[in-house]
């Protein structure tokens, strides 16, 4: 049995994930090993295309290779989020992660970014829009034995997840409270957003994470959608 | 973002909440309600906060980082095992929290704030 990645800790912007008026956010600052891996979580808090099509831009000081993945759909009334990821290439010390809106609306956007040792790379990556209120889910299918799966879920209609539960995968359900779910966020006002991971998603194959509530799901406004967004390694 | 305006969302308040896991297990949950002040609008809604819920279910302390806030330290404490509740505005003047914004932007450590 190979033996999973091991989560070190998160990163977010010292800015308010409600925040929309700067044009850049950057994590406070971290330390890294060579061979470490970043995934970074990035999002908006709506789709809309106007000005602009949604964009964010993910770099770093140190300088590392960012890519960036396939990101959700721009559907209206529907979060934006897209996976970036990264390897870093030098022992680091004091490195933030910056994330400069390129595009989109006028509306909040954040991003988290994860740090992972003990990895030999990344996998698969996987993203999916409008899944409904009650029970967002992504499938992903994991190609090595053993990974981690990160993701993130996020609902435009900013409904109240206090009750949310994680899919279990391969015996690791993320809570708060052992650490697997690294951070909630709720503004009744524009999202909420949750981030994840499952330590080890045991063998290849498809895999099926989220978040489900149970009735009845306490929605503040008009019927919402979800997005979920996750990134896998080996 | 929900469809409406800060008053039409305010319904029965408009809300922050924020949660992180803690170091060796358990987790902080900040939980604030307000009503709209009546002049600000989205994405900045603000206004008078009627509830605040520091929630520490961990063994360790945390420092809830407040960098809007407007008087005093910049941040609040909350001891292990402690789940407090503020609903009194005139207890909540006191501590900076009169408004939302003065929520707005909370970060949680676990680290004790210079």
């Amino acid at each position: 049995m190979a033996t999973p990645p091991t989560f070190v800790a998160d990163y977010e912007p010292t800015a308010s994930w409600s925040d929309q008026a700067a044009a850049s956010h950057v994590t406070a600052a971290f330390n890294g090993s060579l061979g470490d891996v970043l995934v970074g979580l990035t999002g908006f808090a709506d789709s809309a295309t106007s000005p602009s099509a949604p964009n964010l831009t993910t770099t770093s000081t140190p300088a590392e290779t960012w890519t960036e993945h396939t990101a959700t759909t721009s559907t209206a009334s529907d979060t934006w989020l897209q996976s970036v990821t990264a390897i870093l290439s030098a022992a680091r010390t004091g490195m933030t992660v910056t994330n400069t809106k390129t595009g989109g609306a006028v509306v909040p956007y954040a991003h988290d970014i994860a740090q992972f040792s003990g990895s030999d790379g990344f996998g698969a990556f996987a993203a999916s829009t409008g899944n409904g209120v009650a029970a967002p889910s992504l499938s992903i299918t994991t190609q090595f034995d053993n990974s981690a799966i990160v993701y993130m879920v996020a609902d435009w209609a900013a409904t109240d997840a206090s009750t949310r539960t994680h899919r279990t995968v391969n015996g690791f359900t993320p809570t708060s409270g052992n650490g697997q779910e690294f951070t909630y966020f709720r503004d009744t006002a524009n999202w909420m957003v949750c981030c994840a991971y499952i330590a080890d998603a045991g063998a290849a194959g498809a895999k099926s994470v989220g978040i489900s509530l149970p009735p009845p799901a306490t929605a503040r406004s008009s019927p919402s959608r979800s997005e979920a967004r996750h990134s896998l390694f080996p | 973002v929900p469809t409406g305006t800060c008053a039409s969302l305010d319904n029965p308040y408009l809300a922050i909440t924020y949660e992180k896991p803690a170091p060796g297990g358990g987790s902080v949950l900040i939980d604030c309600h307000f009503h709209h002040d009546g002049v600000s609008v989205r994405p900045n809604c603000d206004g008078p906060v009627i509830f605040l819920r520091v929630r520490n279910n961990s063994t360790v302390t945390a420092w809830a980082l407040l960098p809007n806030k407007k008087q005093g330290n910049k941040w609040l404490q909350g001891d292990p095992g402690t789940d407090v509740t503020t609903t009194n505005s005139g207890q909540l003047a006191n501590l900076g929290l009169s408004n939302a914004s003065d929520v707005a932007g909370v970060r949680i450590t676990f680290t004790q704030p210079s």
